[in-house]
Formats: structure tokens, sequence, C-alpha cells
């Protein structure tokens, strides 16, 4: 009975996931019958000792996975050169005013990979200085995201409610937790989420 | 016809015909055909493309779009042989012609150009006009970009005193949008070649504009 006792002072603590998904399951079943009882409890037994999967860590892309996916962005062709990504109307257009990365580096190409295409593997779900609901800020702009809004549904005061949270946060004179480069990207991310058209 | 009226429809057919180096015959076969299948997705649409000048005789003037309408419609329907094709992947000399076409219409209605910052930006009542599209087309492109994180205020577009005003690379992406979305064919390819010339004709037009500003303050610094 020692080992019933150590698991009822903390009852999930020896539960694997799958024994929880199913747990979830049968919760949210209308009704549960004997014939339910027994189906999980043959489900316990067969899974219990099953260990945790390991969360699959994303692979880094490579180098020239990276600039691939600039070039075709950009419309770039056969010729896949940095000069004619310079020349290609689409870039210089995209570009404009924009502090241009060099592309001699690797980090160059990544922030346009960021900027353009998308999330990087592994930086879709951020945490640490920077990073609010699972984006870094300075990484990238995804306004809906931070805000923690539906963009089909939020309404003028669901993001100003947003904001408002996030500000209270991250303003500078918050002494704790305020940060002016957050805060200003917030204040930006605001201006553009609910500018009318 | 008030004065009003030929706003934009600058071109003659005979100029027209010149331009795109075809008779004044060919061009009236064209025209004629343009509508012949109204299921297609071709169409000229008169006071957008042409206005008639005499409408008795059937005479018309072209707007820069109406030209390039049918431009784009002669290269979708002509079939052009091996030789013509890379005589026209060298030189680009039929592509110059339907880009400076486009170019022509950008320089018209760019009257708005400011620079904010790093970025050059133009009213949306311009954008519109170079887009060929309505103001309501415009607002829902807005909200789709926008929706989809890809309209930064101060980057993209501004508001500055009640008006709203598109960067070039919020023109471009407006473009890109309207581009791949809207019904015509003629629309569509508009759109893409705004995409593809604006950026060089915009540019070009706010060097001149800085060069201008340059040329007023000059005597201003001398006082």
């Amino acid at each position: 009975m020692a080992s019933v006792a150590a698991n009822t002072k903390d009852p999930t603590a020896r539960l694997n996931s799958l024994i929880r998904v199913e747990i979830s399951r049968i919760l949210s079943l209308q009704e549960i019958n004997q014939e339910d009882l027994e189906s999980f409890a043959q489900f316990v037994i067969a899974n219990h000792k099953k260990k945790e999967p390991k969360p699959a860590k994303p692979k880094p892309l490579k180098a020239a996975e990276i600039k691939a996916a600039v070039y075709d962005y950009f419309g770039v062709g056969e010729k896949r050169t940095v000069t004619a990504l310079r020349k290609s109307s689409r870039f210089q257009m995209e570009t404009e005013g924009m502090d241009l990365p060099s592309l001699s580096s690797a980090d160059g190409w990544k922030t346009l990979y960021r900027e353009f295409v998308g999330y990087l593997p592994g930086e879709e779900f951020q945490s640490g200085h920077g990073c609010i609901n699972g984006v870094n800020v300075f990484q990238y702009f995804k306004p809906w995201r931070v805000f923690g809004l539906d963009p089909a549904t939020a309404t003028q005061d669901d993001k100003k409610t947003a904001y408002y949270e996030l500000s209270k946060r991250y303003h500078p004179d918050n002494q704790e937790t305020g940060d002016a480069r957050i805060f200003d990207l917030i204040k930006n991310m605001y201006a553009s989420i609910s500018a009318e058209a | 016809m008030a004065k009003a009226a030929y706003n934009g429809f600058s071109l003659t057919e005979e100029a027209v015909a010149k331009c795109l180096e075809i008779s004044r015959n060919e061009l009236d076969e064209i025209v004629l055909h343009f509508d012949s299948d109204p299921d297609d997705q071709w169409s000229l649409v008169e006071g957008e493309h042409f206005i008639f000048v005499n409408k008795g005789l059937g005479e018309r003037a072209f707007s820069l779009r109406g030209a390039h309408a049918i431009a784009e419609y002669i290269r979708a329907t002509t079939p052009s042989s091996f030789w013509e094709n890379f005589l026209e992947f060298v030189t680009r000399h039929k592509t110059r012609i339907r880009e400076s076409l486009v170019a022509a219409h950008i320089v018209q209605n760019s009257e708005s150009l400011i620079l904010r910052a790093k970025w050059h930006f133009l009213s949306k009542s311009d954008t519109t006009k170079i887009l060929g599209t309505s103001p309501a087309r415009l607002n829902r492109s807005f909200q789709e970009l926008q929706a989809a994180s890809l309209m930064r205020q101060g980057v993209d577009f501004l508001d500055e005193e009640g008006l709203r005003f598109y960067s070039i690379r919020g023109v471009s992406r407006l473009a890109e949008d309207l581009g791949s979305k809207l019904t015509s064919k003629e629309r569509q390819l508009w759109c893409q070649a705004v995409k593809m010339t604006g950026n060089k004709t915009i540019k070009m037009l706010a060097s001149a504009e800085d060069q201008r500003q340059v040329r007023i303050a000059v005597p201003v610094q001398g006082v």
C-alpha cells in the first residue's frame, strides 16, 4: 500500500502523457459506463510503463536552404547570386528604406528570412528577453500573436485591451519589467493592427 | 465633350498603333475581337481603358492602361516564332514598351510623393489610381494584408493629417495581393506590372523630387 500512498500525494506524478490524454478523452464522453472503465484499465496496464516520447527537436535549416527560400521569395530565377537578388525588382521594392544586413554572413540571410519568409525552425516558440507569447519581438513582426488575438474576430476594443495589458508591463516607467525598445515595438504593432483601411 | 473627360485618355488610336508597332487596321481588329468572348477574362472598359472621341465614327482615345491591356492581349493571343521569342528574350523590346506604359501611368499619378524617415510614400488616392482599382477593393486588400501581419505602420503605410499614405513596399504588397486575387486578367497583369516597374519609376521620381528640394533649399540657405 506504500506505493499507493505515494501516488495519492501527487496523483499525476507518475502518469505519462498517453494516460493523461486518455483521461481527457474519457472525461469528454457524454456517459461513462463499466465497459469504458475496463477499457481504460486495460489501456493503463498496457501503457503506464511507456517512456515519454521526446519532443522532436526542429532541424535547423542549412545556409543554402535559407538562401534558396529568400531567392524564391523574391522571385530570383536561375542566376541565384547576391547581385541578381539586389537587382530583382521585388527585392528593391520590399527593402526600400530598410537597413539591409550584410549578405556575406549567415546572420544577414537569417534576418531576411525572418523578415520576409517566416519563422526559422526552432524560433516559432521562443522564451526569454523580448519574447511575448513565444514571439521574439526583436526578430519577428507578428502583432496578432504577440497580442494574443485572432485577426478574424478581434474587435478594436480587444486590441486596445491587449495593448493596455502589454503596455503596463513594458512601459519604461515600470521599474521592474519596463523596456523602452519592447514598448516601442508594441506601440508600433498596435498602430499597425488597429489602423482602419 | 468636357475637357475633364479627356483626362488620362491621351493616346489616339494612331499613337497606340505606333507604340505597339501594329497597323491601324490591326488595332481595329484587336479592339473588335477584344470583347468578342464575354466569358473570357479580357475586356476593354469604356471610361477606364478608352473613351469615344467620336462615337459615330467609332473613334477612340486610349488611356495608358488601355494601351497596356491591348499589349498584354496581343502577347497572350498572338503566337510567336522561336526566333521572335529569342529576339524578345535578348532585347526585351516588347517588354520595355509595356513597362514604359506602366511607368508613364505611375508618373502621372505620383504627385503626392513624400519622404518620411527613409521611406517614400504615396497617397492612398494615388495608390488606388496607380493600381487601377477602387478604394473599396484597396481597403479590402489592406485589411487582408493587415490580418496577415504584412502591413507595418511607418514602413508599409502612414497616416498623416488624416490621410493614408503607402510606401513603395506597401504599394508592392498591395500590388502583389491584387495581382493574384483580382478576377480580371487585365487587372491582374496590370498590378503585376506595377510591382515590376513601380520601384524604378517611383525612385526616379523621388530622386527628381529630392533634387528639386535641394534647388529650393539652396537660395534659402544663402539668405
